[in-house]
């Protein structure tokens, strides 16, 4: 009891060493708390949604699913009226829609430009004006009721600039038309996506679906059960459309959906798993700081009596208490944590809105998470001060650093098994997915714990010679300019996307602070006279701050692990990210020859082949490639997706690399199998298999290449197009590259082929430069997005860096009042705490880059070469990353240093 | 000072009480074999210069630290023989410390760090002794104030009282009056002496001032490790006489 009080107090007057370590508990509860609300309040909308589209329907009836192999068919409407007559039902609510995502219904504006959203697609089917609680709301107007009346949803509206009573031009499937918008609906889950709506009988004519009907809803008569409604309406359906029992599928969806909601959490959680680990970083150095501090206190308890066990407790019982605070504020912060989520995808494509929901599990995971974290951080600051010597009582000194042997052995420990579980994770095919995970997972923790273990060894000399100011003053000057030029020659150069406009002044700004402050080190260094901004770097403040680093290389490391833990990942990230894109790069020049492509860069769907017909006719094309897709199914019964060209004309479209046999007799009822596919399936050249095309008809083929590069089609299987046509009527092509006629300039051909593009809605044609900006563009937008999750890691950690600086301040007040008594000015005062936050900063980045660099080249030589087959370092992202750890140090140290500064002299001095 | 102790009277002793620190070069011999016993209801003052082994005996003694070779016991019990939770548990119950700095715990107030060691035992201890060292600390109200706001004296009041509480076999203070002024020390120290007189208390003090030492009944006088001298009824004048001598 005595203990439970003595934690609390001491909780209560270190309060405001605390509060730190309180907030960067929050950070992380926060992080997991925000990915169980948002996970939780997808799947509460979700299931809302569904519900109460299960409560006005009780069954439907569409096509049945088809087999492999099935022709596509039609459902004819009259099937409507005959339901319509049965007694058991009492709504009949017929539905068409367009599946196919080229032909959705665009507005255009008064420029003629297509108004799309960004990322999510163009949604458009029939509405007869019901609305649906949590669906669909009727916003403004009224519901379509003729052939040129429209209905689209507000966001639409608000985007095309369109209001009810407007006449709305749109490119439709048969050209432009003009439709009168009568209305405005809202979807509270669009996730972004656009909505056109009409009324069942102009969809059917819009759509070219005369006569036809998708799905047809059905609600009982009163009385009815959903058994008996079903029962009745199959009956009257025809055989190629089945009944569907809407509970069950709804079961099944919801089933479907939460599956899906698990895993968006889990990854989600990896992001939080990253941020608590920083977290148990912070806790652990502020409780071994504060044991540190309080060591006589401790020996005193010792000595009159405490056991080791309730000196442990005491500690334990204070970390408990910090972590229920951190738990609480984490759940509140756990709501702005899910919003800012919210915000990031909603800005990367879309989101649907959703409420804000929390369960008790959440709570509880909460409460365990703050909690268990922080006391299992302290356990070892409190092992620790649990065998403080009562004799430390008498003696005057803090204690010192022990068990320095203990630390390194067990840090080459952590270092070793964790480098052997990354590499067993990493090289040794053939595991689980979970065991893999666990093996990479627990092998990254363990070398970080083993790297900031060993790093007490290096920590003393690194800071040493960064601490130097001709050396902090030339990197200062050399990152910042390096950074410059990346930026201009290697990077995009000036700022094209929204993410850019961002980073963009801010880059442009981190180095030219750099620039100035490196160049002041370096000219009051040579002139031996404070001048600029980093002048007192190269005085008697910055010696200070060199020697305070590196006095306790146990403190700088400790506190430069939580950022090096952030950096790292960034790099890790940047640089497989930047491998990827060299990686494709590469193998694109390498093994496309095309000058243009021409796909659905989108949708990613396919297109009619009118449009390759229609491009032969361009003058100035030299060859033209179609690639189609489609299904195979194996003698094993795997379905496998397969590609065809035109063998002749396709080489010189892409290069596909053939590491075996070659192209030789592809035409001749040939196959070409990606290699990594061939190794799996044991297939070797010249092996013969028997295969079903979707018609069910059987072919032998016989593998006659295995090919390498799969970074334009990614498929296993390739075949001839003469064989696909034999068995597969679908004429839509997927992709189609051109080769342009030696000495024609490729603006000219490109224009001639937009031209005929831009009929065909969804459907771009790209130089070869596009084409490979727009597959970066990809690989950025994810890379962004991870960092920004990475974000919160990156935000502890430098709550962490603030946390060591205000900590080792309150522990240094009495020289701080030395300093001060013999005539350090404040801003002198100032810049000491300043420059040593800079130094363990930079200390903290270099070790994390390159910790990230190898463990991204670890990554990099595990993957397949098919993906990455080389490691390219993001210089940019690199440098960006070293002088912005340097610039948190400034702004990390900018409250401590204050402290310092008003430190009263006399009370200073007078603390023991 | 090898006659036989009987050990009934005896609140603590030490046997040929040897301690040596470090290894090899850095090797010193804080206390050289010594012997001696601190009878029940005795005020004992050591003194030495500095570095003498005043603080090594003491620690060795109350059981904080151990011997390199020698005995020490508490009442009836040998210390070398004990677990150090067995220690713990010895120093609990039988031993009460007097540091020189305060050393109270700045979070609780007066009272509470007086029963500080009876709570971490979780024994309501005798609580008609507690009143009693309580009034003779003479803090009235102010021992429901935080330590801050007491002044050396009270504080240092507090910190005998708290060496009490659990009525100890016997109580160390190293240098318990070293950071205060004279005044206050007088006042310390005829607290001390009236909790040997008054309440049959044993203290054994290490102090560096005669006037200090003249509190107690008996002094010793450590020199180099060693047990060099004693004196029954010490007044200022004839232990600063004894300090000359030794000091030649
Ligand atoms: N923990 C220790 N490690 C090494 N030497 C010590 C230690 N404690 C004390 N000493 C040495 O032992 C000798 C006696 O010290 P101490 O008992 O503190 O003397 P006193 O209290 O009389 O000044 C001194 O020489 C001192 O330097
Ligand atoms: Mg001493």
């Amino acid at each position: 009891m005595t203990m439970l009080k003595l934690s609390a107090r001491n909780i209560r007057a270190s309060v405001g060493r605390l509060v730190l370590t309180i907030l960067a508990v929050t950070a992380g509860v926060g992080f997991v708390t925000g990915s169980f609300i948002l996970a939780d309040s997808l799947s509460d909308t979700f299931s809302g949604i569904f519900e109460s589209a299960a409560s006005q329907t009780d069954a439907s009836v569409q096509l049945a699913g088809l087999e492999f192999g099935e022709d596509d068919q039609t459902l004819s409407d009259s099937v409507v009226a005959a339901l319509e007559e049965l007694p058991e039902t009492a709504r009949v609510t017929p539905i068409v829609t367009i599946t196919d995502q080229f032909t959705p219904f665009v507005i255009l504006d008064a420029a003629g430009e297509e108004v799309k959203p960004r990322g999510p697609p163009i949604l458009t089917f029939s509405w007869d004006g019901r609305e649906v609680e949590s669906a669909i709301a009727l916003a403004e107007g009224r519901s379509p009721a003729a052939l040129d009346e429209v209905v689209i949803n507000t966001e639409y509206a608000v985007a095309a600039d369109v209001a009810v009573g407007d006449q709305v031009n749109f490119l439709t499937p048969d050209g432009q038309q003009t439709f009168t918008l009568v209305g405005t609906v809202d979807f509270p889950v669009s996730a972004g996506a656009f909505f056109v709506l009409f009324d069942f009988e102009s969809a059917q004519t819009l759509y070219g679906k005369e006569g036809l009907v998708d799905t047809v809803e059905l609600a009982a008569a009163p009385g009815v059960s959903a058994e008996e409604l079903i029962a009745a309406a199959e009956r009257v359906v025809p055989s190629e459309a089945e009944v569907i029992n809407q509970a069950e599928v709804i079961e099944q969806s919801l089933e479907d959906f939460n599956q899906f909601i698990g895993i968006f959490r889990n990854v989600l959680l990896a992001f939080a798993g990253i941020a608590l680990f920083v977290s148990l970083f912070i806790i652990y150095n502020t409780f071994a700081i504060l044991v540190n501090q309080r060591i006589q206190q401790i020996g005193m308890l010792r000595a009159i009596g405490a056991t080791g066990r309730q000196i442990r407790f005491s500690i334990l019982a204070e970390a408990a208490l910090v972590g229920l605070i951190g738990a609480v504020l984490g759940l509140a912060a756990g709501f702005g944590v899910a919003f800012l989520i919210k915000a990031a995808f909603q800005a990367a494509g879309g989101f649907p809105e959703t409420g804000n929901v929390i369960t008790t599990t959440t709570v509880l995971v909460a409460f365990l998470v703050g909690v268990g974290a922080t006391v299992l951080s302290a356990l070892g600051p409190a092992f620790l001060a649990s065998r403080v010597s009562p004799v430390a009582a008498m003696r005057n000194e803090a204690g010192g650093d022990r068990g320095q042997h203990r630390r390194i052995i067990g840090g080459l420990v952590c270092l070793a098994v964790g480098l052997v579980l990354l590499g067993l994770g990493l090289f040794l095919g053939g595991q689980q997915t979970s065991v893999l995970l666990i093996e990479l997972a627990v092998g990254a923790i363990l070398t970080f714990v083993g790297v900031a273990l060993l790093s007490v060894l290096f920590a003393g000399p690194i800071v040493n010679f960064i601490g130097r100011a001709e050396v902090l003053g030339t990197s200062l000057l050399v990152l910042g300019a390096s950074l410059l030029v990346f930026m201009f020659t290697v990077g995009d150069g000036l700022p094209d996307g929204v993410v850019s406009w961002v980073t963009f002044p801010i880059k442009v700004a981190v180095s030219t602070i750099a620039i100035l402050t490196g160049l002041s080190i370096l000219i009051s260094k040579s002139r031996g006279s404070g001048f600029g901004l980093g002048g007192s770097a190269a005085g008697l403040e910055g010696q200070l701050a060199k020697r305070n680093a590196g006095r306790s290389p146990q403190r700088t490391a400790a506190t430069a692990t939580a950022l090096t833990i952030g950096v790292a990942l960034v790099a890790t990230v940047g640089t497989v990210g930047e491998s990827l894109k060299a990686s494709f790069t590469d193998s694109l020049e390498r093994g496309v020859q095309a000058d243009l492509f021409i796909y659905d860069e989108e949708g990613q769907g396919s297109f009619s082949g009118d449009l390759a017909d229609r491009l032969e006719g361009v003058a100035g094309l030299a060859e033209l490639s179609r690639f189609r897709a489609n299904e195979l199914r194996l003698a094993d019964g795997d379905v496998v997706n397969m590609f065809a060209y035109e063998t002749g004309t396709g080489e010189s479209v892409i290069d596909l690399g053939i590491v075996a046999g070659s192209l030789e007799g592809t035409a001749d009822n040939g196959m070409l199998v990606f290699v990594d596919e061939a190794e799996e399936r044991g297939l070797l050249v010249g092996d013969s298999l028997v295969v079903d095309f979707p018609d069910l008809q059987s072919e032998t083929l016989t593998v006659v290449g295995l090919f390498e590069d799969n970074s334009v089609l990614g498929v296993p299987f390739i075949i001839d197009l003469d064989l696909y046509e034999q068995h597969i009527s679908n004429d839509d092509d997927v992709f189609v590259g051109a080769a342009i006629e030696e000495g024609t300039s490729v603006e000219s051909v490109k224009a001639a082929v937009v031209a005929v593009t831009a009929e065909f809605s969804g459907v771009t044609a790209q130089d070869n430069e596009e084409f490979l900006n727009a597959q970066e563009g990809q690989i950025d937008g994810l890379i962004t997005l991870i960092n920004f999750m990475l974000g919160f890691a990156l935000f502890t950690a430098f709550l962490g860096v603030v946390n060591t600086i205000v900590l080792s301040v309150v522990e240094r007040t009495r020289e701080i009042g030395l300093l001060r008594a013999v005539g350090t000015t404040r801003a002198q005062m100032r810049a000491v705490i300043r420059w040593e936050a800079v130094i363990v900063c930079l200390f903290g980045a270099l070790v994390g880059i390159v910790l990230g660099v190898l463990f991204a080249w670890a990554a990099v030589t595990a993957i397949p070469d098919g993906i990455i087959s080389r490691m390219a370092l993001p210089y940019e992202t690199v440098i960006f990353a070293i002088l912005v750890a340097a610039l948190a140090g400034v702004v990390a140290a900018a409250l401590p240093a204050r402290r310092a500064a008003r430190l009263n002299v006399l009370d200073a001095i007078s603390t023991s | 000072m090898t006659e036989t102790i009987v050990s009934s009277t005896l609140a603590a002793r030490a046997e040929t009480a040897i301690k040596i620190y470090g290894h090899g070069d850095t090797e010193v011999h804080a206390l050289r074999g010594v012997t001696v016993g601190f009878e029940r209801g005795q005020f004992t003052a050591i003194m030495g210069p500095s570095g003498s082994g005043k603080s090594t005996l003491m620690h060795c003694m109350a059981g904080l630290d151990r011997l390199t070779s020698g005995e020490t016991y508490i009442g009836d019990t040998t210390l070398s023989q004990l677990s150090d939770k067995n220690l713990t548990l010895l120093r609990r119950e039988k031993v009460g410390f007097i540091f020189q700095s305060y050393n109270l715990i700045p979070t609780l107030t007066a009272k509470e760090n007086i029963t500080l060691p009876l709570d971490l035992a979780g024994s309501d201890g005798d609580q008609a002794w507690i009143d009693e060292v309580i009034t003779t600390t003479g803090l009235g109200d102010r021992v429901s104030h935080r330590p801050n706001e007491l002044s050396g004296g009270q504080q240092q009041r507090v910190a005998v009282a708290r060496a009490l509480a659990s009525r100890p076999e016997i109580i160390f203070g190293d240098e318990p009056t070293g950071n205060l002024d004279s005044r206050t020390s007088a006042e310390i120290l005829d607290f001390m002496r009236r909790a040997v007189r008054e309440l049959g208390q044993t203290i054994v003090m290490v102090t560096h001032d005669p006037v200090s030492a003249s509190y107690s009944d008996r002094v010793l006088f450590l020199t180099d490790g060693q047990i060099v001298d004693e004196m029954s009824n010490p007044t200022p004048e004839t232990v600063f006489d004894k300090m000359k001598t030794l000091g030649d």
